[in-house]
């Protein structure tokens, strides 16, 4: 298999380390559940 | 019959599993919209983080792209990695903000956030457009789906088509009936776990048959066999680009990938989520369930050239559909197949239930109730009919499936990438985007999708392999940016904006 070709499976790899790298490091914020309101 | 008898066990249990579920959620479902719609915004986020994957990813992920690997080679696995980095944008840029708006706005739906978010004289317009849009383009998907299921069905089991296909819409209505979000986004998630495990197992299979991963490679470094061209295909299956181009990878990369950022069916998942913890989790899983489905199913079609003669090859080159029905019977292990069928069923079906939730909440919820509202019952009532309704429409379609079928199944993701996304980004993120801005760079962006298909790609030499996401799409946030600037009169209030963007 060529470099360019293995490359993909590689930065699928990368792509989702990054990801988990990067969601650990930001402030996550969710308003709970049952709190809905309809304000129109 | 004694021979299909793993394959009938394997899904009779999957389908009274999925039934159950919808039982098990019926009462809770029908106390009203916020119920049936989203779940009450309180579902786990690793039920939704299974159930965004096993949405977006179908029937044609495990079938249709994984079998397209065996005329593309291994090159076909950068498709996978571009819809990753869509996942992960989705999760990241979209997530968080359209749970947190749309439950302070009380959107139940995609469209009727276009309605609250905006706030112009062309929100209730915007709405509308955008359900019918959803109802039209989702037809051609669900028959699609539904198609592919019935021709497995056939295959595997000897079902006639027409039964197969009522089956699979059948049982997929009745528990999304039962149930409403609440058994989609469970079931879905169950059938994540499943496609997992199948894509596991599916990968496995040429190696095993080979005899180990050294003994494959070195027979596809150098097969006899030939191209669709009728060219030697020698060490392309390994080489990048060598069977198909950079500009055709990236058209489907970015025309399905997309579907992440823009379909209802996906976004809708981020509606239904319980806290910061279930969003946290989601926003890291989805994408390495993702990942490792795509890492094993996207250059599956090209490693099963070294289970295929020169004359098996030379069909499953032109029918690449087939390749995953041929790999199977060519394994021919019942206890695989039977878990490789129901884990093809679940694909299938966690698409359909989805794209079914969202047609019946755009149908009554978005069109219906703009004309003449209703009461919360009543409105999870006639939801429930709209889907079984529109269940039996695709079912009719199915039987009588017109020619390119899943040629539009394909366009209906770029309609919605080009229509929903400049509306859906501006809402979250921009202040100064407006109503007439979402409203008609949707019309501009489907119609740019539609000329191009129709006028360009086909009849211009050399626009062959630019899919028609890329021009609509660029063409359509354009629209959204310079209308938006054009019509600043016509921003919903300050107090309007400031809460929104407060959520």
């Amino acid at each position: 298999m060529d470099l360019l070709t293995a490359g993909a499976y590689v930065a699928i790899a990368v792509l989702v380390a990054v990801n988990a790298w990067v969601v650990t490091r930001l402030e996550v914020d969710v308003r709970p559940g049952d709190e809905t309101r309809r304000d129109s | 019959m004694t021979e299909h008898l793993p394959v009938m066990s394997a899904l009779l249990v999957y389908l009274a599993a999925c039934i159950g579920i919808g039982w098990y959620f019926r009462r809770r479902a029908s106390r009203g919209v916020d119920d049936f719609y989203v779940a009450r915004r309180s579902v786990p986020g690793w039920v939704v983080s299974l159930a965004f994957f096993s949405t977006f990813a179908s029937t044609n992920t495990y079938i249709g792209q994984a079998g397209q690997a065996f005329a593309s080679g291994l090159s076909w696995a950068w498709v996978g990695v571009l819809w990753t980095a869509f996942c992960m944008v989705s999760w990241l840029l979209l997530g968080p903000r359209l749970r947190n708006q749309t439950a302070g706005l009380g959107s139940v739906t995609i469209p009727d956030y276009f309605d609250f978010r905006y706030r112009s004289s062309l929100s209730k317009a915007t709405r509308a457009l955008s359900a019918l849009t959803i109802l039209f383009a989702t037809l051609w998907y669900m028959a699609g789906i539904a198609k592919g299921c019935a021709h497995l069905l056939e295959t595997v089991l000897s079902v006639p088509y027409a039964w197969g296909a009522a089956a699979i819409l059948g049982f997929t209505c009745l528990y999304t009936v039962l149930g409403g979000m609440y058994s989609v986004l469970w079931t879905d998630a169950v059938q994540g776990l499943m496609m997992l495990a199948v894509a596991l197992v599916m990968v496995a299979i040429p190696f095993v048959h080979a005899g180990g991963v050294g003994a494959l490679f070195r027979k596809l470094a150098s097969v006899s066999h030939v191209s669709a061209a009728g060219e030697p295909i020698g060490d392309g299956l390994v080489t990048f680009g060598a069977l198909v181009s950079v500009t055709y990878i990236l058209g489907i990369g970015l025309s399905v990938g997309m579907k992440q950022i823009a379909e209802p069916r996906c976004l809708v998942r981020f509606y239904s989520i319980d806290n910061a913890a279930g969003m946290r989790f989601a926003m890291i899983w989805t994408p390495v369930f993702l990942g490792v489905s795509l890492v094993c199913v996207m250059g599956l079609g090209a490693l099963v050239h070294g289970m295929a003669d020169d004359q098996e090859a030379a069909y499953l080159i032109r029918n690449t559909d087939e390749v995953v029905g041929f790999m199977l019977a060519k394994f021919d292990n019942a206890v695989v197949t039977a878990v490789c069928i129901a884990g093809l069923f679940a694909a299938g079906m966690s698409s359909l239930a989805s794209v079914m939730l969202i047609v019946g909440t755009a149908a009554v919820g978005d069109l219906l109730n703009l004309w003449r509202p209703r009461g919360q019952r009543s409105t999870v009532r006639w939801t429930k009919a709209a889907i079984a309704a529109y269940s039996v429409l695709v079912l009719l379609l199915t039987l009588r499936p017109p020619a390119g079928v899943v040629e539009l199944t394909s366009f209906s993701g770029a309609v919605f990438a080009a229509g929903f996304f400049p509306a859906i980004f501006g809402g979250l993120y921009l202040k100064w985007g407006t109503g007439h801005g979402a409203f008609w760079s949707m019309l501009i962006g489907m119609a740019a999708t539609l000329l191009w298909r129709f006028g360009v790609r086909f009849s211009v030499p050399g626009m062959q392999d630019i899919h028609e996401i890329i021009p609509a799409f660029c063409v359509s946030l354009g629209a959204y940016l310079a209308i938006s600037r054009m019509t600043a009169s016509h921003r919903p209030s300050q107090e309007h904006l400031e809460r929104v963007f407060s959520y």
